[in-house]
């Protein structure tokens, strides 16, 4: 066979065309981005006996080829410029009224068509049938009935769109119209020019089509001087695209859906329940709860927290470590002290045991075979460290996609979307928007990925640039550590002060979203019009394969900048300035490192936030010393990971004088104030997340720029935030005048247009 | 009368949709033109879904004040 053909996935969202794309390719799909947009782009081969026979391209599911959205764009100029060797239109024959309207433009093109009736199990289901003759000799183009959730006729589709990629085809009117005159003239002057496909571009000069003007503007402009173009024509022709053409080839459907005697359909039955006025929202809540339990909780269902005692899980493998001690990598995979895991919490401890055991094993190893002490650190510490940090977020990303695949699969999500979409409007962006920043509460990272999902760029930048203001689970272990030393500290209640912050963090992303909306990313929310697919049972098969799709992705992009960023990190942590390697068990400590000393430069900058070098802590003896430098190199390490700076404050209360080994005793030898803690823990909590997340907001922006001032907003806002938080706890009498300031900058903001508008009034008169 | 007043599990028919050219182009894709059948569903949240052949369609508060129907005659 010669070189291999192309062919183009097209139809309208939920007609299966994904099912049946990953049917034809299964693992050779290939999923990125459609350049300059941020629309997936899907392609994968069609292998027959083990060898590739054809290029499959899956195009975003549009509803007509309108130059409207970016999907209906994309698609347009890659059937128009790309030349696939023949179109597969999918059409969902329970919805074939409808599929039809791209159908009928698809007709207008010259490339080979064929139509793939999709669906065919549910027709037989419900006791329907179809009269394929009578459509073929209606389209003059092969129709075969499948079924890509069962595999069937698969191989039957393939093999008629290969034998109909090999004939040519020129494009033609599939419905009669009273202006096929006009489109005749129209097309006489595109064929004129040598343009191809030309009764597709003339109906469109004709609509008055935006992409049209722009890229044939000499031929539209001949075509307007010979008078042709009228205002209602497209209204006529998408008037006759229904009644002489979509509705002669419904006739061919025999039959109706099976409903119940009230005419309740199943999916009517559950939606009865899940969009319930009432009910519909806490019940969504409910769910999203079982989510992150099951996903982030380290105790299953609160047993333990009901009183039911666990003792701690041995495991099974246990070895002396490097310094001594017996080290079990398994302990508490199970279940330990604090109850049983979840199953994320599960697979995380599995990682996190093999890590641990392929770390301390291999130090073990190299300090046997008196391998140098940086050696040891650089594989242990530096490379191995840094690679398992990547691999341990998988677990729990990769369950986390999996829930919320499982309820996109199944159509719960599309009514999510509907019943936030009111709430959400207010705030400039549509409901969809609260899926990936409700991810955000788990996992900035899968939350990043999930704005593939929304309708336009500048929504999808806003999402993006807010969600790290969502607690995720990794900075709630900062918030549950300095929650408890706050409340010993200063008397106050520790779930207050954790429910606090996370308001602050709804706060500011509410905030930002409705100034975006005013400002840099100001546009209209596009009216929410969405089909609602049918409840169905997800695919187990469909299921593995997005999921994996998604870690392969993510893995790929993600480790190179992860892996750099902890080599540089432990290389500066562990050496002085004149490169002296700092072991674990020697004189040297950490406050001697080039990082250490780095932040001790950097303190100052700190010093508006309540944790710089204004933190001077009075010992005993009555000398002033300054370890105010520790907030400024664990903020440093959060950048890896979030965990990391309860974990850095670990190590250095073990280090710092005055500590007595935790981290309240270390906090409490700095000297710092009730408003600069707060502000520490707001600046973390809304800085730039972790580097995974950085990495994943990279690609997902697909623009340089727009990627460099989302770093930028998230230092600006964190910093901004916190100084007004330490200023105003600290020194309470400047509320007085800074609430009202802010209060007076958000209004201005929020009705600037008016207020402009009333300039310009002024000024007129 | 307008969709937003319009009764659940009830046929009506769409005789006029008055919104911007690009709204009721999509609407048109969708087959949501002057003359089709549709059943109400579900009004509530600031929306409603409706039902137009074997489709379920969720529309939001704006697009339902501009989708003017009537109702199906019994005959």
């Amino acid at each position: 066979m010669s070189e291999m053909k192309t062919f183009a996935l097209i139809g309208n969202p939920n007609c299966g065309k994904t099912t049946l794309f990953n049917s034809l390719t299964g693992s050779t799909a290939h999923v990125g981005n459609w350049p300059g947009v941020t629309v997936e782009k899907r392609e994968g081969d069609y292998r027959k006996n083990k060898k590739s026979i054809a290029k499959i391209i899956d195009l975003p599911g549009i509803y007509s080829l309108s130059p409207y959205t970016s999907e209906e764009i994309i698609s347009r100029n890659f059937l128009l410029k790309e030349k696939p060797d023949c179109i597969i239109n999918v059409i969902d024959v329970m919805n074939i009224d409808r599929s039809l309207y791209l159908t009928s433009e698809l007709f207008e093109m010259d490339i080979p068509l064929i139509i793939a009736l999709n669906m065919v199990d549910v027709l037989d289901k419900n006791h329907m049938s179809i009269d394929i003759k009578k459509i073929q000799e209606r389209v003059n183009v092969p129709v075969i009935c499948i079924s890509a959730l069962k595999f069937a006729n698969l191989d039957k589709l393939m093999e008629e769109a290969i034998s109909c990629a090999e004939k040519k085809r020129e494009g033609k009117l599939v419905f009669s119209t009273i202006k096929e005159d006009e489109i005749n003239r129209a097309c006489d002057v595109y064929k004129e020019y040598g343009i191809s496909d030309p009764l597709f571009h003339s109906i469109r000069a004709l609509q008055g089509d935006i992409i049209e003007q722009q890229e044939n503007k000499f031929i539209c402009d001949k075509i307007k001087e010979l008078n042709l173009i009228s205002d209602d024509f497209e209204k006529i022709t998408s008037q006759e695209r229904y009644k002489n053409f979509s509705d002669e080839i419904e006739k061919c459907i025999i039959g109706e859906p099976l409903v119940d005697s009230q005419n309740f359909t199943r999916s009517d039955k559950i939606d009865k329940v899940l969009t319930h006025k009432i009910f519909g929202i806490p019940i969504l809540l409910v769910i999203l709860f079982l989510i992150f339990h099951l996903t982030f909780g380290t105790d299953l269902f609160y047993l333990h927290s009901m009183g039911v005692q666990f003792e701690e899980y041995q495991g099974y493998i246990s070895f002396t470590d490097a310094s001594g001690e017996l080290f079990r990598p398994f302990a508490s995979l199970f279940y330990s002290e604090g109850g049983i895991p979840t199953i994320g919490d599960f697979f995380k401890r599995l990682i996190e045991g093999i890590n641990s055991l392929i770390i301390e094993g291999l130090r073990l190893g190299l300090t046997n075979l008196s391998a140098s002490d940086w050696v040891v650190s650089f594989v242990c510490d530096g490379v191995l460290n840094g690679v398992f940090s990547v691999i341990s977020f998988l677990p729990q990303i990769l369950i986390l996609f999996a829930f919320f695949t499982l309820l996109e699969d199944s159509g719960y999500m599309a009514r999510v979307a509907f019943i936030l979409d009111r709430f959400f409007r207010k705030l400039g962006v549509s409901g969809r928007a609260f899926i990936p920043m409700i991810m955000g509460f788990g996992c900035s990272v899968p939350a990043m990925i999930n704005t593939r999902t929304l309708n336009s760029d500048k929504e999808k930048i806003k999402a993006i640039r807010t969600i790290p203001f969502f607690a995720c689970s990794a900075k709630s272990e900062i918030l549950i550590a300095i929650a408890s030393v706050f409340a010993s500290s200063f008397a106050f209640d520790a779930g207050i002060f954790t429910f606090l912050i996370y308001l602050l963090g709804m706060s500011v992303a509410i905030i930002s979203i409705i100034m975006m909306n005013k400002t840099s990313l100001k546009e209209k929310t596009p009216p929410f019009i969405m089909e609602l697919p049918s409840y169905q049972r997800p695919q187990l098969y469909s299921l593995l394969l997005h999921v994996s799709e998604k870690g392969k992705h993510f893995i790929k992009k993600a480790f190179t900048i992860i892996l750099f960023s902890t080599i540089g990190i432990w290389l500066f942590t562990n050496f002085t300035f004149d490169w002296k390697f700092i072991p674990v068990y020697s004189e040297l400590d950490i406050s001697s490192s080039i990082l250490a000393n780095v932040s001790k430069l950097i303190q100052p900058i700190f010093t508006p936030l309540g944790f710089g070098s204004q933190l001077k802590y009075v010992k005993s003896d009555g000398s002033t010393v300054n370890n105010g430098w520790i907030f400024a190199l664990s903020s440093f390490q959060g950048v890896i990971a979030k965990e990391n700076v309860v974990s850095t404050l670990g190590t250095l209360s073990g280090f710092v004088s005055g500590s007595e080994g935790n981290i309240q005793s270390l906090i409490s030898v700095t000297g710092i104030t009730k408003g600069g803690l707060i502000s520490f823990v707001a600046f973390n909590i809304l800085t730039i997340p972790c580097m995974a997340a950085v990495a994943t907001a990279k690609i997902e922006l697909n623009s340089k720029k727009s990627f460099k001032f989302t770093i930028l907003f998230w230092l600006v806002v964190s910093y901004f935030v916190s100084s007004l938080l330490y200023v105003m706890i600290d020194y309470m009498w400047t509320m007085s005048f800074i609430i009202p300031l802010l209060i007076l900058l958000f209004f201005t903001v929020l009705f600037f247009d008016r207020i402009k508008e009333g300039f310009k009034r002024i000024k007129r008169t | 009368m307008i969709l937003k007043d319009a009764f659940p599990m009830k046929e009506y028919l769409i005789s006029n949709i008055c919104c911007d050219k690009r709204t009721s182009r999509r609407l048109e894709t969708l087959s949501l033109i002057e003359g089709k059948k549709i059943k109400v569903i579900f009004i509530g949240y600031g929306g409603c879904i409706i039902q137009l052949g074997n489709a379920r369609i969720a529309l939001d508060r704006e697009i339902q004040n501009s989708i003017y129907i009537e109702e199906v005659s019994d005959e």
